[in-house]
């Protein structure tokens, strides 16, 4: 019996030195070397950057020829000793996470030796990243989406968590008839408190609050579609949306690929408590209303505003302002429309604006025309400070697209989309505003495998970051989506006669066919 | 059907199979039951019986179950994807009903053998001209195909656009992969098409058709040695204008505009026309047809000539073209007979002149296109009235 336990032991001592030779634990210092003066280069880029303190390792493939890599990373007292025989660098996770709790605030440098084929060490300039202090929400929302336009098949919501590299559906389209899901939105960052939108089949829009599930038919007589573009007001009461008449067009030259044009938009006010829908003459004018926000204090929408559409207008003419409107929810009363800034003045088209949770910062995207901006390389990330409506350009822009951002529900990360990889597919970069409103470089959502987005063909869309994952049970939400939709009723108090813009079109339709109007 | 494969409807025989074996074994259980087991033992358990009894069973499941006109529809698309255009002209004629699919395909062949405008109505152009695009109603099954005929026309920006439709439904196809690389190259995307690329080496398949190309992203010079690139970068669109799928015809015009010498934009141009029956544009084109790629103006062409002189007779339109130069003798005196076997009865006359003239222009006007017959195939629907 003993010296059957013996040859148990001694085949696990000798399994073990097999397996820690062919993982390449056999050789973690080179003792010899020659500089290099240049940085290795790496892909995704993650050098000279700020690293969120509790984000996934952030693994790299190094983009140099070579038969043995080492990378040896070091911060305060922590250490990692990572060698391969592939050019590709997984960070053990457990010892990452260490590191990055270990050293906020403080610096990794991180060092990289190649041996050659002739079996010589070079070592390439020290990369030094920066730890930041406050973390980034854990989990980022978003839809997988084809780079196709039109047409659509597998398509779904998704939640990654940031501290590691697990990504679950929140809901998929496989029980809904394959229909097309959007605009999914969270009311400041909360997981627990959401809604998106089902179109085609199941149609409705699925408003989560914690256990309580609902599919609500924003539509009315009286508003030209269901709601669209959502934003949540801070008291989770109300959601203000966008009701758009869409059309795509595609473009021949090669230098353009999809125009997204609206013909008619208004902005409307849903109230989650009372199922009711209101707008106001101001906000549903001729002109284009859309893309609404509210500010942190929730007593003003923001929004953009485009020129009233005209067939014969030249689609590069179409730019959008940026205004806003004082709404008080307790007493249903609207403000004048003010100006915060015209399109004249910047020359190009406004769209998507987002304030920070602290309500100083309004981040929005820039392009030279329309709004839908995720098609266009001319779109770019501008920041406004509201103490003083003074904006600028942010550093995070490359000359590919730059579009839809979220912040984070501390108000330092934010997270946007970028096509800068490849012009194509577009993907998730972190950044980092700071006192002065200065931002760090971008990190690319990290991957286990570094090369995952090389053949990735799905494009990141509507990024959003939340505090924790989404924990409303698939089922529920399948179970709404396939019951009819409750009916949003439209406020009796809105002057109807006094509605001037697109949405008094659907009125003025209705009277004409004699529909029934029942409000 | 061949492209919604996911979509395949169970019929009959699909239920019956899963039937059979209740059956089988109801009817065994039975047979022991109700017969002398004696009589039936010797037969059931010698194999020299039963293998015989299983071919011939799956002989008569298998001659019971093959959809000859599929096949023929499946080796059309194949042949179409291959460039053998003749394969696809011959395996057309074998089918016996119409197929929407395969007047597509026919029509692209029949300007890769040059015959479109002599010989299109050889084929039943009974949806007129969407037998010639089939994207007027966005659908998965059309995208792959579409993106083919655009390619083939110099469309770069909307063979790419059907390409991605495409790829949403079937994301991994390398059909669409290659297109997509193609497309990327020609529009100098390179990084876009280097994705496709790396996923193409992926597939033992493929992977010597993606190190091929993936050479042209490091070494642009292969890219002008290419003659398909480089014709391709001549054809693709300069000025920017909206691709229409509801109005095909635009784009051709504008492709035509921009490059006279790209024939199969040309040539699918005076299709459509024919067979939309927008005749008194080809007049305004006639001076195309002097180049020499043509020797002579195309029969078909000179069929709608001859009915625009007789509806322009005496009206003052088009007498400034002299149109009678354009015509050959003979297409005259067919025309002349084709007339004359006209009677008042449009059933009687279609009698009379099928037989000769029904792969003409003239018998297409008068019986089979879409303004005269309110056909609606497959969710096309008609369009507007004739003339």
């Amino acid at each position: 019996m003993k010296s059957f336990f013996k040859t148990i032991w001694r085949v696990r001592i000798f399994s073990i030195f097999i397996l820690l030779y062919f993982s390449g634990c056999k050789e973690t210092s080179v003792e010899s070397y020659t500089e290099v003066d240049t940085p290795a280069k790496i892909d995704p880029d993650y050098s000279e950057i700020l690293i969120p303190p509790n984000i996934a390792p952030l693994n790299f493939k190094i983009c140099e020829n070579g038969m043995e890599f080492l990378v040896h990373m070091r911060a305060g007292r922590n250490h990692i000793n990572i060698f391969s025989k592939r050019n590709t660098i997984k960070i053990p996770a457990r010892r990452w996470k260490r590191l990055l709790q270990s050293n906020r605030g403080g610096r990794i440098d991180i060092d990289i030796y190649i041996k050659n084929s002739q079996n010589q060490w070079k070592k390439y300039r020290k990369m030094q990243n920066q730890i930041a202090l406050q973390e980034i929400d854990s989990f980022v929302v978003y839809r997988l989406i084809h780079p196709g336009y039109t047409l659509w098949w597998e398509m779904g919501l998704y939640q990654r968590n940031i501290e590691n590299f697990s990504e679950s559906p929140i809901f998929t389209n496989r029980v809904a008839k394959r229909n097309c899901m959007n605009c999914h939105s969270f009311c400041k960052n909360n997981p627990q408190k959401m809604l998106f939108h089902m179109r085609a089949g199941y149609s409705g829009t699925i408003f989560v609050n914690d256990d309580d599930v609902r599919k609500i038919n924003t539509g009315t007589d009286y508003t030209m579609s269901a709601g669209v573009y959502p934003s949540w007001h801070p008291d989770g009461k109300h959601v203000a949306f966008s009701v758009n008449m869409i059309y795509q067009q595609f473009h021949a030259h090669q230098d353009k690929n999809i125009l997204v044009k609206d013909t008619a938009s208004d902005i409307i006010v849903y109230n989650i408590e009372t199922n009711t829908i209101t707008t106001s003459p101001k906000v549903s004018t001729k002109r284009l209303e859309n893309l609404p926000v509210w500010s942190a204090d929730g007593r003003y929408i923001y929004f953009c505003s485009g020129p009233p559409f005209d067939e014969k207008m030249d689609y590069r003419d179409v730019k959008y302002d940026l205004m806003r409107i004082a709404y008080d929810t307790e007493t249903n009363a609207w403000g004048n429309v003010e100006p915060v800034l015209s399109a004249s003045e910047t020359g190009k088209s406004i769209s998507f604006p987002k304030i920070s949770p602290d309500g100083r910062y309004l981040m929005f995207c820039m392009s030279d025309y329309g709004y839908f901006t995720i098609h266009f390389t001319s779109s770019d990330l501008y920041l406004m400070d509201l103490t003083n409506n003074n904006y600028r350009k942010m550093k995070v822009n490359s000359d590919h697209v730059e579009s839809y951002h979220s912040w984070s529900s501390g108000g330092r990360w934010f997270v946007f989309c970028s096509k800068k990889r490849d012009g194509l597919c577009s993907r998730l970069y972190f950044s980092y505003l700071d006192d002065s409103g200065n931002t760090s470089k971008p990190v690319l959502l990290p991957q286990e495998d570094p090369q995952f987005y090389d053949t990735f063909i799905k494009n990141y869309n509507v990024p959003e970051l939340i505090t924790g994952p989404v924990t409303t049970e698939h089922w529920k939400l399948a179970q709404a989506t396939l019951k009819e939709p409750m009916q949003a009723s439209f406020d009796k108090s809105v002057d109807i006669d006094g509605l001037s813009g697109a949405t008094r079109i659907v009125k003025q339709i209705n009277e004409a066919t004699q529909k029934p109007v029942d409000y | 059907f061949y492209f919604e494969p996911i979509l395949f409807k169970p019929d009959i025989i699909f239920y019956l199979l899963f039937l059979s074996l209740p059956i089988v074994m109801l009817s065994a259980f039975l047979l022991k039951k109700f017969t002398n087991p004696k009589r039936f033992t010797f037969f059931f358990s010698q194999p020299v019986y039963q293998a015989p009894a299983v071919v011939v069973m799956t002989i008569i499941l298998l001659l019971v179950s093959f959809n000859r006109e599929q096949k023929y529809k499946i080796l059309i698309d194949y042949c179409a994807d291959n460039q053998e255009w003749r394969k696809v002209l011959d395996l057309s004629s074998k089918l016996k009903k119409y197929d929407l699919y395969v007047n597509f395909n026919v029509n692209r062949a029949l300007f890769h053998t040059g015959q479109m405008l002599d010989n299109l109505f050889s084929y039943p152009q009974i949806i007129g001209p969407d037998g010639l695009f089939i994207n007027r109603f966005i659908a998965g099954q059309i995208a792959i195909p579409t993106s083919d005929l655009y390619f083939e026309l110099g469309h770069v920006n909307a063979a790419q656009a059907y390409a991605y439709e495409g790829q949403a439904k079937y994301k991994y196809n390398p059909r669409i992969l290659k297109r997509l690389v193609f497309t990327n190259i020609i529009n100098e995307k390179y990084a876009a098409a280097e994705k496709f690329i790396k996923l193409l080496k992926k597939s033992p398949v493929h992977r010597n058709w993606a190190i091929k190309y993936g050479k042209y992203l490091t070494d642009h010079s292969l890219i002008e040695k290419d003659k398909l690139f480089a014709m391709k970068r001549s054809q693709k669109p300069k000025t920017d204008f909206f691709i229409s799928n509801k109005l095909p015809y635009y784009d051709l015009e504008q492709l035509v505009k921009e490059n006279s010498e790209n024939r199969m934009a040309f040539e699918y141009l005076m299709a459509y026309y024919l067979l939309d029956c927008k005749i008194g544009n080809i007049i305004n084109n006639i001076q195309n047809f002097k180049r020499p790629a043509y020797n002579r103006i195309p029969r078909n062409i000179q069929e709608a000539l001859l009915i625009i002189q007789v509806i322009s007779a005496g009206s003052g339109q088009h007498e400034a073209v002299d149109l009678r130069k354009y015509i050959q003798i003979t297409t005259l005196n067919d025309f002349k007979e084709f007339t004359r076997l006209l009677v008042p009865d449009k059933n009687i006359s279609q009698q009379r002149v099928e037989k000769k003239f029904k792969n003409t222009y003239w018998y297409y006007v008068r019986y089979v296109n879409p303004k005269e017959t309110n056909v609606n195939i497959q969710g096309v629907k008609v369009r507007e009235k004739l003339f």
